[in-house]
């Protein structure tokens, strides 16, 4: 019975190459029989072959239940072939992968790494809804298994489950989080890989974890994971403007040192996107990108320009200097290269510049291939002239010249664009009109056959040389050309009819301009007879439009020739019938019709019927009743009898704005289609905008007639912008050009939309459930678990019951878990609207409320609800739902102990964002300094010196302050000693509850509490807390933070700060200002405020403690009148202030203790400390002196840290048991060692 | 994120695919025969990237065998391409200077592989011995049982 193995069939396979469907087909029977039989080694084996069938494109659905009799095998051998062919042919159609559920759980769970790990590895094909529901708690499991295979397999998959059954994120992802943080860095890096996905659809949802990702980044030397990390806070950064100043360090950092060129790409892109306004890291972008697209390797040429195309959005100009790189670009062998450079150089197009690409564009244009391709370069050309009205243009003569002469490139496919151009330029800038007729003529006469690519151009020249005949030289002969054979006859009906509709405006110039006398009436007679002839010929037409405009062209002119020939002249009327300027039309023109007094719109014309319309039933045919057929069945019904409901109404609305969005004739007010082609539009269709129209007849007065200038006041008065002004603009003398701005307000908002669609946009979101998982799983993860938030856990059922088909078993639990879902959905929405609301109160009386209040209200809402979903729960189902629900009942015993502690760290991570955020909480790095202290060189400067701010100075100077009293607003909740009315704070509550495993969370947080501002000085009127950080940016600096505190009722003015610089020690001053000038400070002191400020010190020594002497003066205004206040200011610079952690490991710490640089060594003995405080000792020396621990062994730890000036100080803390604590200090100057050690001293 | 990956020799036909998206099969035939032919159609001058149906395709020319990834659109090509590479060396060392009738006549292992690499549309592994660590188990079980 055993016909042929796996290899047997591609043997045959191959030696059958003519006859391949017959022998496949002869397998396939084959395959069938051994289906049939009972020894399991044959169906494997046939599986296997029909696995590789259906990899040939042959159908397998059919041996779905084979598939799974095979995988249920228990030899892993089969198994595995079961597996595979289940992973590549099952889908969420096929029925019989309801079968498999309990087998993929069971083989899940097993023992066997091996068959667990397969198991997990084809989840993701054959995963459906109900599948996932069953499984997600089991895979949870999975994630702490001791296996580190299993537990990544185990994470990866779970993207897979929530994709499919969102509500398992919340409940499952304190745990996905923990992997993160997980031993294995494999494991690390599927947890990465998972948030990282789900984060690029909803990041809003992940901006809290931020933190820990930047913790990630520091210390990983992963590039895959780096580079998934680095794409992730590419999503989250747009979402929070801080976070990219954040990055900016470690990011530039990496692009400077990397030298996987996916890496750098990455951090380029990244870098792009969080960071687009910061001038100098878009320059270093674009540096490297420079090297990305002068490479060799065409793959990095494309992704250079493909980047480069995001920064010229925002920095025209930084690519100014690779303009002729990229066009060499256009001469590249690949067209997807060519195609990024010449979307690139559309974005650098500049008024100067533009004449140049243009040419050179053209220039191109003749030596490339491919039709395609030439098409997109002349599109390219029309799209960066016209771009915005025309700002780039300065000379329309050179313009139209160019679109000529595209006219004549060989192998245009598509001249609409150009044409469409012309004869929009031509409308729109009257002084170029003389110019443009000119050219038109010559085209008109010079184009002998008719190319089908010319019938587009041969319209907008017909046109313009019609309507603008006086500019002509010799009507005569253009009116001959128009008549041109065989041209006329090739062309399409539309651009026949206008070449005669436009004769008519030639011959009525031709009777205008012609002499008086005999020559004049030859020429009269001449052009008559040639229009009568051609015409009478253009009647026997076939199309409709040609006929009818040849019929009346003919009558006219003939009547003229009778008229005439009784020695009357009807010229005048005839120039009557063709006179008035044509305007440009304003795309919402059609909306500013004015409705008639009277006329209500929503007033049923032909009342409806109770029917039910087909569906199919164009509205507008219901509503005009021109289908005669169909307004019959319409009137059977009686009128009165019909109540239209609002969702009929809405539903035919809709209907009818997608009819006439579909139309070709509606002129539609809200398209985003301007100029040109509404131009054409209403020129060419005229007619049948009113064949459309007329039937209507409610009687309004058609203002959007050409001839009338009436819409564009129109547009003028309802839109502020008053588009339609017209802009002079002079050129050199030589020809001043006026241009018609054109109308481009193309209305994007929804107030513009005409009624209706506005009312239904608002809905779909909330009211129809969408298909896409990723809407679904926009999930609020930083709220805490409810109870009733768990992963259902399918039970089996008593053993003794009666047996049944699992199929209807999974029936049941599907229909009852869909109810549960349903009211969880529900449930879900209610409580995200409650979070808004308390998230908004809570900003509000931040101030005010202790966490301690805000948990209690957490807590009683969470109370609240269990009480409301009580009777739910319990209401659902028969005895062995209870049962169910006993589960879930104990399940929820459980799981709030597991998971409560790292969601308090997530609601006090999430308050701390901000601060974290916040560039001054850089200074504290987390004390386990692996990574670059945090947010070093993050603080931006005040003095402007700095190239942080040199984009926009003015209004990030703004924007500071603001940020700066938000942060205010938030240190005061971390920091209790500086505001004396508010109750212990936040900080004292929560700390115990931390886990103390979460060291990133809780060593960012200690330190917001340990970084504290000291009281300065102080009187009666004021009080000034100051700080002291080191200006990463530049050596040698220290930055002052000062914070002044109003005591006084009065406002405080005129601060001045007058600081008498030392040797050591200078202010750095603002420009402008001497060196023994006072700085004025930049603000008042209204009452019971504070200010906050920075002034920035150059140290020239760093080794020992500096002080500094200083007054400050200020006025109090008050009702009285105003007196000046002095104030002496001391400011003591420790040696801590010059002093900041590196990111330095134990080789390159022992590195440095091993160079012999370090001889200076001082020792002090602390011996009021007892042994037992000996880790709160390292953490107080490593905190206040800043330095990192590099490493604690027992009862020693090394700490080490720099000085602004680059002196290396090794700290060495040991606890000897009898004489307390010591604390060596080497350092390469025995100076700076003692300051250390006194202060170290002191500090205990 | 993968939306599949697949291999095919200069001739067009398919020497194996994963797709990690419940793409049906009819579906797959007519959009590997589609991608086969523009990937056949861009010769060693042009950039391996392309852009269809709103994903990214990918693709690496090794003699006579293409290596075709489809990712979402933000993937990062070189990595994927660096993937590529690193899949293709793994290939090699477990078939020894792996060959289109290696990969033919041991489809069943070159899926493993394959799978070991690619779960669920991510990358889960990169280290070539923990990733061929399962596979010579496998070997090594089905020897013992053998003998």
């Amino acid at each position: 019975m055993f016909e042929k193995t796996l290899s047997d069939l591609v043997r045959g396979i191959r030696a059958h190459k003519d006859n391949e469907p017959e022998y496949i087909g002869e397998c396939i029977l084959e395959i069938k029989k051994e289906l049939k039989t009972d020894n399991m080694t044959n169906k494997a084996n046939a599986v296997a072959k029909l696995t590789y069938l259906h990899m040939m494109g042959y159908d397998m659905s059919w041996a779905a239940f084979n598939i799974i009799e095979v995988m249920s095998s228990n030899k892993f051998v089969f198994k595995r072939i079961g597996y595979l062919a289940a992973s590549q042919c099952f889908h969420e159609g096929i029925d019989v992968a309801m079968l498999a559920t309990n087998l993929v759980k069971k083989d899940a769970l097993s023992i066997q790494t091996h068959e667990s790990s397969i198991a997990l590895s084809s989840l993701s094909c054959f995963l459906t809804q109900d599948l996932a529901m069953d499984l997600a708690n089991d895979i949870m499991a999975l994630m702490i298994s001791t296996k580190p295979i299993i537990r990544k397999k185990s994470t990866l998959a779970m993207y897979c489950i929530f994709m499919k059954f969102p509500d398992a994120l919340r409940p499952a992802f304190p745990r996905l989080k923990e992997k993160l943080e997980d031993d294995d860095p494999g494991v690390q890096c599927a947890a990465v890989n998972v948030i990282t996905e789900l984060a690029r659809h909803n990041p809003q949802n992940y901006l809290s974890m931020a933190p820990l990702f930047y913790n990630l980044m520091t210390s990983s030397t992963n590039n895959w994971m780096l580079i998934k990390i680095i794409k992730l806070f590419g999503s989250l950064c747009p979402m929070e403007q801080r976070l990219g100043k954040k990055l900016l360090d470690p990011l530039t950092n990496l692009v400077n040192t990397t030298s996987a060129m996916s890496l750098l790409f990455e951090c380029v892109m990244t870098m792009i996107k969080g960071m687009p306004t910061h001038g100098p890291s878009m320059q270093l972008c674009v540096t490297k990108l420079r090297l990305f697209v002068e490479d060799a390797d065409q793959n990095l040429k494309y992704l250079g320009l493909l980047a480069l195309g995001e920064i010229v959005r925002e920095h025209p100009k930084l690519i100014q200097p690779l303009r002729d790189m990229i066009i060499d670009c256009l001469e590249d062998r690949d067209e997807s290269i060519r195609r990024r450079a010449l979307n690139l150089l559309g974005g650098m197009v500049s008024r100067k510049n533009l004449a140049e690409i243009v040419n050179r564009l053209r220039q191109h244009l003749g030596d490339c291939e491919g039709t395609a391709y030439r098409d997109d370069i002349i599109n390219k050309i029309v799209s960066i002239c016209s771009e915005n009205g025309y700002s780039n243009v300065t000379n329309f003569e050179w313009y139209l010249t160019v679109l000529v002469e595209l006219l004549r490139v060989e192998g245009v496919k598509d001249t609409g664009p150009i044409a469409k151009q012309i004869l929009d330029v031509t409308v729109r800038v009257p002084d170029v009109r003389p110019f443009s007729v000119k050219q038109m003529s010559v085209i008109l006469e010079n184009t002998e056959v008719l190319i089908t690519e010319m019938s587009e151009a041969l319209y907008c020249v017909a046109y313009i040389c019609g309507e603008y005949a006086v500019y002509l030289d010799d009507p005569g002969k253009t009116l001959m050309c128009c008549y041109k054979q065989p041209r006329l006859n090739a062309a399409p009906a539309y651009v026949q009819a206008t070449l005669i509709h436009n004769s008519l405006k030639l011959y009525v110039r031709v009777l205008e301009v012609a002499p008086s006398g005999p020559a004049g009436d030859e020429l009269r007679n001449d052009s008559k007879t040639f229009l009568i002839e051609n015409l009478e010929s253009s009647l026997q037409s076939g199309e409709l439009e040609v006929q009818e405009r040849a019929s009346l062209v003919l009558q006219i002119v003939r009547y003229m020739a009778k008229v005439e020939g009784k020695g009357g002249s009807v010229l005048r009327e005839l120039k009557a019938l063709i006179e008035g300027e044509l305007n440009p039309v304003a795309p919402t023109a059609q909306k500013k019709v004015p409705i008639p007094d009277g006329l209500d719109l929503d007033a049923w014309i032909n009342p409806p019927t109770i029917e039910k319309e087909p569906e199919d039933m164009p509205w507008d045919k219901i509503l005009f009743g021109s289908d005669k057929a169909y307004t019959d069945t319409t009137y059977t019904a009686s009128p009165d009898s019909y109540q239209a409901t609002e969702e009929e109404i809405m539903s035919k609305k809709q209907q009818r704005e997608l009819s006439l969005a579909h139309n070709p004739h509606y002129l539609k007010a809200g398209s985003s289609i301007i100029g040109p082609d509404v131009e054409a539009n209403s020129i060419g269709t005229t007619s049948t905008i009113d064949l459309v129209n007329k039937p209507i007849n409610l009687s309004i007065p058609i203002l959007m007639d050409n001839s009338t200038a009436v819409p564009v006041e129109k547009v003028k008065k309802s839109t502020k912008k008053g588009k339609s002004s017209r802009k002079h603009k002079k050129k050199q003398g030589e020809s001043s050009e006026e241009e018609v701005q054109p109308v481009h307000r193309v209305n994007v908002a929804l107030g513009e939309m005409p009624e209706g669609a506005n009312l239904s946009d608002g809905d779909t979101k909330s009211s129809i459930p969408t298909n896409n998982p990723h809407d679904r799983l926009n999930i609020n993860l930083d709220a805490p678990l409810r109870d009733e938030e768990m992963i259902p856990v399918r039970r089996h059922r008593e053993v003794g019951s009666v047996v049944e088909k699992p199929a209807e078993v999974s029936a049941d639990h599907q229909e009852e878990r869909k109810r549960k879902k349903d009211k969880k959905r529900h449930r879900r929405d209610k409580e995200a609207d409650e979070d808004k609301e308390d998230k908004k109160r809570d900003r509000g009386e931040r101030k005010k409320e202790t966490a301690a209040e805000r948990e209690e209200r957490k807590s009683k809402r969470r109370h609240h609800k269990k009480e409301v979903d009580g009777p739910d729960l319990i209401g659902i189902g028969d005895g062995e739902d209870v049962d169910r629900n006993q589960t879930e009942q104990s399940k929820v015993k459980q799981e709030p102990t597991h998971v409560s502690p790292s969601k308090v760290v997530d609601s006090i991570q999430q308050d701390d964002l901000d601060f974290w955020l916040a560039p001054d909480a850089s200074t504290s790095p987390p004390p386990d300094t692996n990574g670059p202290s945090i947010g070093a060189s993050l603080l931006p400067s005040e003095n402007g010196t700095q190239p942080i701010v040199t984009l926009e100075e003015d209004s990030t100077h703004k924007k500071k302050h603001k940020h700066r009293r938000d942060r205010d607003k938030k240190r005061e909740k971390h920091r209790p000693e500086q505001v004396i009315e508010s109750p212990p704070p936040v900080a004292s509550t929560t700390v115990p509850l931390i886990d103390p495993t979460n060291d990133i969370l809780e060593l960012g947080f200690l330190n917001t509490k340990k970084n504290l501002q000291e009281e300065l000085v102080a009187d009666t009127n004021l009080r000034i807390l100051f700080e002291l950080k080191q200006n990463h940016m530049y050596n040698q600096q220290v930055v002052l933070h000062l914070t002044f505190c109003s005591k006084s009722p009065s406002t405080l003015t005129t601060l001045e700060f007058n600081i008498v610089d030392s040797l050591n020690v200078q202010a750095v001053r603002p420009p402008g200002v001497g060196a023994r000038d006072a700085i004025l400070l930049p603000f008042q002191l209204t009452p019971g405020n504070s200010q906050e400020t920075q002034i920035t010190f150059n140290v020239n020594n760093v080794l020992v403690p500096q002080k500094l002497k200083g007054t400050l003066t200020y006025m109090i205004n008050s009702a009285l009148g105003s007196t000046s206040e002095k104030l002496d200011v001391r400011i003591s610079f420790p040696v801590s202030a010059f002093i900041h952690t590196t990111n330095f490991n134990k080789n390159e710490f022992m590195e440095v203790l091993g160079s012999g640089e370090l001889s200076e060594a001082v020792t002090s003995q602390l011996p009021f400390i007892r042994s037992t405080d000996f880790n709160n000792a390292v953490t107080l020396i490593s905190t206040g002196i800043h330095v990192s621990v590099i490493e604690r062994v027992g009862t020693g730890a090394s700490l080490y840290g720099v000085t602004i000036g680059q002196h290396h100080v090794c700290l060495l803390v040991k606890d000897s048991l009898q004489s307390g604590i010591s604390v060596s200090v080497k350092s390469s100057e025995q100076i700076l060692s003692q300051s250390v050690a006194t202060e170290i001293a002191k500090l205990v | 994120m993968f939306k599949f990956f697949f291999l095919v020799n200069k001739q067009g036909q398919t020497r194996l695919a994963q797709y990690y998206d419940n793409t049906p099969a009819e579906e797959r035939v007519v959009l590997e025969a589609e991608i086969v032919r523009k990937c056949l159609g861009r010769n060693e001058d042009k950039c391996s990237f392309f852009e269809m149906k709103g994903f990214n395709i990918i693709f690496r020319r090794y003699a006579a065998l293409y290596f075709i990834a489809g990712v979402t659109a933000e993937e990062n090509e070189l990595a994927i391409l660096e993937f590529i590479h690193n899949l293709v060396e793994t290939f090699d060392k477990y078939f020894d200077s792996v060959c289109e009738l290696d990969i033919m006549f041991n489809l069943d292992k070159a899926y493993m592989i394959l799978d070991e690499m690619i779960l669920d549309g991510e990358i889960f592994e990169t280290n070539r011995s923990r990733v061929l660590a399962p596979v010579k188990q496998l070997e090594r079980d089905m020897f013992n049982k053998t003998t």
